[in-house]
């Protein structure tokens, strides 16, 4: 019981707090503090936006929704906003308690109604819910008469003397003082505006909490005030117009947002969020000087307008691979959302993690490709035609080619690319004469297989009666499902091979890269981790390893004991493989509390992220194994980014931090390199080294790893300082 | 205006068939050249015989039996078979391709590693193994079918001094519907043979059972007698399973694909008749993919096919010696190359064509090699335009177990050369003179 409630409190407490930070898109818990500090500058401010959030939350619990996002705050920053507001205008007194109570539950449920609305558009409802209550609000104040204004606010300098006596008045005069006309003073103030604190010290404070958050972030907030503040110049409007109106943290917030915290942070971010600043800073006087006529302030209108609809014209983009890049997982702050993008093998293919593979046994070739010359075009632009061709006479053909059965892709079994459900059949197709098609039966015969929502794949002029599969049959990946043929718009025998979102036969294709592919032959290994095949190149699937695949394959729940031994001592690590409502992997140190994120695709282990405690045995197995391709061809060499921000330290990682937004001027390189094997059937273990290296070969450590057939995993690591450490990776139950 | 070529009287028999307007004419096309290189050439410079090899053709031929597996089956290993061509420039073109080495003997094995394949990819067959073979095969990793309970027993008692496990595989024999039935190699599965021997090999706990392998026999025309084949491979794989909890890696399918020579008694010419790498690869990778080998664990498949891949691209260039006529009025020719180094003769009916035109004009005629020796018939009977003395010839498809089964009986093994892609010539093989036999023999002392 006593624990229960333990839990129960921490709980609370964790979403108190994340409540304050997520008003600048961050669980971050120094921030957090800091702005639960600044809250509190005036006592009655700090309790009325208390009492909110604590309205908020009950509320939440009451109706039972979901306790991650209620501990992420998301529930009750909005509310949070409303109390800071309604103690704005109204003096201390239970009544306007009441009056906070009210207006929390109204923030609450606006945000449950827009959240439910904007989430099919995978929107967010940012502070909308918050614009929405307060104008309620203001329109029925007046009514109020009763009620003491707050008149504290309008003589600061009494409430200040009232807290820290003179010392504070002397300390908020010398930065009032010393930021006077520099700029500087309106953005402090306008920071501390979106707190509703018209003061420069509690800008002062948000921007160190922001700074230690997030210098990408700090960055950010810097570019967005000031490329406005100079646009109102620009624009001959008054720019102390920005310290009465406190619309200033609209360009802060916003430059945030979209530089920072919905797009990947790059020079493109960067582009964007100043883009963006004179369209708000228009948006921001003309809304103004609307709701002049009913009395009301816009608040945070401007930034809300803006960021939803440039986001929602960012995600309805068909291409999503191009710039600017929308993040899809947040991490801690956008410095590393970029550092783990960035290390990432095909940055651009990210949001495709479904892994499609060729739909053929050994060696074919791209006849046509994306945007082919024949027949690839609009709908059908993103499909690729496979055949098989004579590396030496580079003819499809034998003899005079005049029969189907002269092409060398004829009668071959076609695979499934992935596991799924078939949903169409035809496979009543007469295979035609070389050179005629059959534009009356266009795709010929035909499967579809669905592999997820919206995700299929169509194999098409397949030879007649060869498909021995049946719709609601469900395959595995390189299962035959029937022969290349020769059907359909097929004048030489081929292999059409489409993704599309639907499941009839005759679909428009979508973009979706192939993974794990080898360009070439075998002799020269071109290793594509994700691509799109192109024209004329041969391609086969990548061979993989049975010993590889069983020893990363675990079960959530699995605990594996990590023994590290240096020259000094040995330690052991126990750690425990689990998977979160998001269908997300981990490995976590049970000592430590260190989390290992990682996803195994079936060909491919890669680590995501690794968070927590960096003395953690996990923290050297990550560095050693970063990203596997579960594959034991000795040719094969795995290369790829990692993310810096887990090899680089204090003054040179600070100075990246910074630099985020202009560019990743740090370098690791991680290279994973297989051994050939003594024993090519039953290996008993599988050698490999990694190694990482940074700018101009300066190498971070090398690993000497052997991965054994009963699954475990010996590690011998070197680092530049001479450091050996041995680590022992081994199932516990056994 | 040229003087025409003499032609001597000839009587002819009646050939029966159609006739149409061009007649009822049989005539042999000359075969000038081999890759665009003039063959007159390669005798003018390497002598007469010559055994000519064309690298273009190994090479398509591999390219064409590989792709044939390999986009059928996702697993497909070769193993080049030693016995039929172990010229180290064939073996190596063959390794070069990706082919590992199939050797049955101790010498193929130093041969294999000479020609830098690693020991693990030697696979060693065969029913003589020495002790020392043994241990160096186990030493090196390699893969070690076993043919008889006595080489099981000598590796048993090999496990207990050695420290590498033995990765062996057994070789199996079994009713296909082929006869004759090829029972001397192996074990048989019928009797209950091959089961035993598993069970002993993995009682044992110190030797690695990794594979299975049969070789229904040689040139095998039927391709459905693989799939049978591999029918009982697969229930053998699962009782292992089901008893060991051990799966088979792999599946030696050995060889035995009919190359396009005829075969002696052959009704119709084998061009016509035997499968291709197709057909051969749609049977074995349909039956391999029908039958259900435990744990879904799909065994790699390796092909030690030797024949069919290499007979194609051998030549034999000689020149005629002289023309007789026999007792029965037959005619014959007698050619330079005879039994000695075309051992094959015995079984196949070798195409045999003219370096030029010499007449439009062929008659039933026997061919005979040069040893003096009642056996050495190459054609016994094959309508042949009349070449004169010093006339040139080609044989057609010798590029398999010639090379290795040829006798140095009577004369010298003479040059062999490699035809390579740019269409140089290369001498692979030296011929022989005194000095190679001189130096093997040696005269007791009373004797000098």
């Amino acid at each position: 019981m006593k624990k229960k409630l333990a839990q129960k409190s921490i709980y609370i407490g964790e979403a108190i707090l994340t409540s304050y930070s997520q008003i600048f898109f961050t669980e971050n818990r120094i921030l957090a503090v800091v702005l639960f500090f600044v809250s509190f500058i005036d006592w009655w401010m700090g309790l009325s936006g208390f009492i909110a959030v604590i309205t908020a939350i009950a509320l939440s619990e009451l109706l039972g929704y979901s306790s991650i996002t209620v501990r992420r705050g998301l529930f009750s920053f909005n509310s949070l906003l409303v109390g800071l507001g309604i103690s704005t205008y109204f003096s201390h007194g239970i009544e306007v308690i009441f009056l906070i109570v009210i207006g929390s539950a109204i923030a609450f449920f606006i945000t449950i109604f827009l959240m439910g609305l904007l989430a099919k558009y995978t929107l967010p409802f940012l502070s909308f819910p918050f614009v929405l209550s307060m104008w309620l609000l203001l329109l029925s104040f007046p009514a109020f008469s009763g009620i003491d204004l707050n008149a504290e606010a309008l003589y600061p300098s009494n409430m200040f003397f009232k807290i820290g006596g003179g010392p504070l008045i002397f300390l908020m005069d010398w930065l009032n003082r010393v930021f006077m006309d520099t700029g500087f003073d309106t953005y402090f103030l306008s920071l501390g505006a979106i707190f509703f604190q018209f003061n420069i010290l509690s800008g002062v404070l948000i921007a160190i909490g922001l700074l230690i958050h997030s210098r990408v972030n700090f960055l950010f907030s810097l570019l967005g005030f000031f490329i406005a503040y100079w646009f109102y110049s620009f624009l001959g409007i008054y720019t102390g117009s920005l310290n009465y109106t406190y619309y200033g943290f609209n360009f802060i917030l916003s430059a945030i947002a979209i530089g920072g915290y919905f797009l990947i942070p790059s020079r493109q971010s960067l582009q964007w969020s100043l883009l963006l600043i004179p369209m708000l800073v228009v948006i921001t006087i003309g809304s103004d000087r609307l709701f002049a006529f009913f009395g009301l302030s816009v608040f945070s209108l401007p930034f809300n307008v803006v960021i939803l609809v440039v986001l929602y014209a960012f995600k309805i983009r068909y291409n999503q691979t191009k710039s600017p890049i929308l993040t899809i997982v947040q991490q801690k702050n956008p410095e590393t959302n970029a550092y783990l993008f960035d290390s990432q093998p095909v940055k651009e293919y990210a949001p495709f993690i479904f892994p499609i593979r060729l739909p053929f046994i050994g060696q074919w070739t791209v006849n046509q490709a994306h945007n082919g010359v024949h027949t690839h075009k609009d709908f059908f632009r993103f499909a690729w035609d496979f055949i098989i061709r004579d590396t030496a006479s580079d003819k499809e053909y034998k003899n005079e080619g005049l029969l189907p059965s002269d092409y060398f892709c004829f009668d071959k079994p076609v695979i499934a690319p992935a596991s799924g459900t078939v949903v169409a059949v035809a496979d009543t197709v007469e295979d035609n004469e070389i050179g005629v098609a059959n534009t009356l039966q266009n795709w010929g015969n035909t499967v579809v297989i669905k592999h997820q929502e919206y995700l299929y794949s169509k194999l098409s002029h397949l030879k007649k009666g060869s498909i021995n599969v049946k719709v609601g049959e469900t395959v595995f990946e390189g299962q035959t499902i029937g022969k290349c043929g020769n059907s359909g718009r097929s004048p030489y025998p081929h292999l059409h091979f489409q993704l599309q979102s639907s499941q009839e036969i005759g679909s428009p294709t979508i973009f979706w890269p192939l993974s794990e592919y080898i360009v070439g032959d075998e002799t020269k290994l071109g290793f594509v981790q994700k691509g799109i095949p192109s024209e004329n190149e041969a391609v086969s699937n990548i061979p993989a390893s049975p010993l590889l695949q069983s020893a990363f394959k675990w079960n959530p729940g699995d605990e594996f004991l990590l023994q590290m031994k240096s020259d000094k001592k040995t330690s052991d690590f126990v750690i425990r493989n689990e998977i979160d409502s998001y269908n997300q992997s981990s490995l976590l140190c049970l000592k430590t509390g260190a989390k290992l994120y990682y996803e195994n695709n079936g060909k491919t282990f890669s680590a995501l992220n690794y968070r927590g405690s960096k003395r953690s045995a996990l923290f050297y197995f990550y560095r050693s194994l970063y990203k596997v391709v579960l594959s034991d061809d000795s040719n094969l060499k795995v290369e790829t980014h990692f993310p810096v921000h887990h090899l680089y330290r204090f003054p040179l990682l600070l100075i990246q931090d910074f630099a985020v937004p202009f560019g990743i001027f740090l370098k690791g390189n991680y290279m994973l390199s297989y051994k050939e094997n003594t024993q090519i059937f039953n290996p008993k273990q599988l050698e490999m080294n990694s190694q990482i290296l940074g700018k101009g070969k300066q190498s971070f450590f090398s690993a000497q790893i052997i991965v054994h057939k009963n699954r475990e995993i010996e590690i011998w690591l070197e680092t530049p300082k001479n450091l050996k450490i041995y680590l022992k990776w081994e199932n516990k139950l056994v | 205006m040229s003087k025409n070529i003499y032609e001597r009287p000839v009587l002819r028999k009646v050939v029966e068939g159609i006739p149409n307007k061009f007649g009822s004419l049989k005539r042999l096309r000359p075969i000038e050249t081999i890759d665009n290189v003039a063959i007159d050439d390669i005798i003018n410079k390497y002598g007469s015989p010559v055994f000519i090899l064309s690298e273009k053709t190994i090479r398509e031929t591999y390219k064409t039996a590989y792709r044939a597996f390999s986009t059928r089956y996702p697993k497909v290993q070769f193993a080049w078979s030693y016995k039929t061509n172990y010229l180290d420039a064939v073996c190596r073109i063959f390794h070069q391709e990706g082919a590992w080495a199939e050797v049955v003997s101790g010498f193929e094995y130093e041969k294999a590693l000479d020609n830098n394949i690693p020991g693990n990819k030697i696979i060693f067959n065969g029913p003589d193994k020495s002790r020392e073979d043994l241990i160096r095969a186990i030493n090196n990793n390699s893969l070690i079918h076993i043919d008889h309970f006595d080489e099981l027993y000598t590796i048993i008692k090999l496990v207990e001094e050695l420290d590498e496990r033995p990765q062996v595989a057994i070789r199996v024999n079994m009713d296909t519907g082929i006869i004759p039935q090829w029972d001397r190699f192996g074990f048989n599965y019928e009797n209950g043979e091959a089961w035993n021997a598993i069970n002993r090999i993995l009682s044992n706990g110190k030797i690695d059972l990794l594979g299975l392998h049969i070789h229904i026999g040689t040139y095998i025309t039927m391709s459905k007698a693989y799939a049978t084949a591999i029918e009982k491979l697969a229930a053998l794989a699962a009782k292992t399973f089901d008893r060991f909890q051990k799966t088979i890696n792999y599946i030696d399918l050995g060889g035995g694909f009919a190359s396009q020579n005829t075969l002696q008694g052959a009704y119709m010419p084998a061009t016509d008749t035997t499968p291709s790498f197709d057909d051969y690869a749609h049977t074995i990778t349909t039956a391999m993919t029908a039958v259900n080998f435990p744990n879904n664990e799909m065994p790699t498949l390796i092909l030690e096919t030797g024949r069919a891949l290499v007979d194609e691209a051998g030549w034999l260039a000689g020149t005629v010696l002289a023309n007789k006529r026999l007792a029965d009025g037959r005619r014959a020719m007698v050619i330079d190359a005879g039994v000695n180094l075309m051992f094959t003769a015995f079984w196949y009916d070798y195409e045999i064509f003219p370096v030029h035109e010499t007449s439009f004009q062929s008659e039933p005629t026997t061919i005979y090699g040069p040893l003096c020796m009642n056996i050495d018939v190459i054609r016994k009977n094959i309508d042949f335009p009349m070449l004169n003395k010093g006339d040139h010839f080609v044989i057609k498809r010798v590029g398999a177990y010639t090379m290795t089964q040829w006798m140095q009986f009577i004369t010298y093994r003479p040059n062999v050369v490699l035809i390579d892609l740019k269409g140089e010539v290369h001498l692979i093989r030296k011929q022989e003179d005194k000095e190679v036999f001189r130096r093997q023999e040696l005269i007791p002392e009373y004797l000098r």
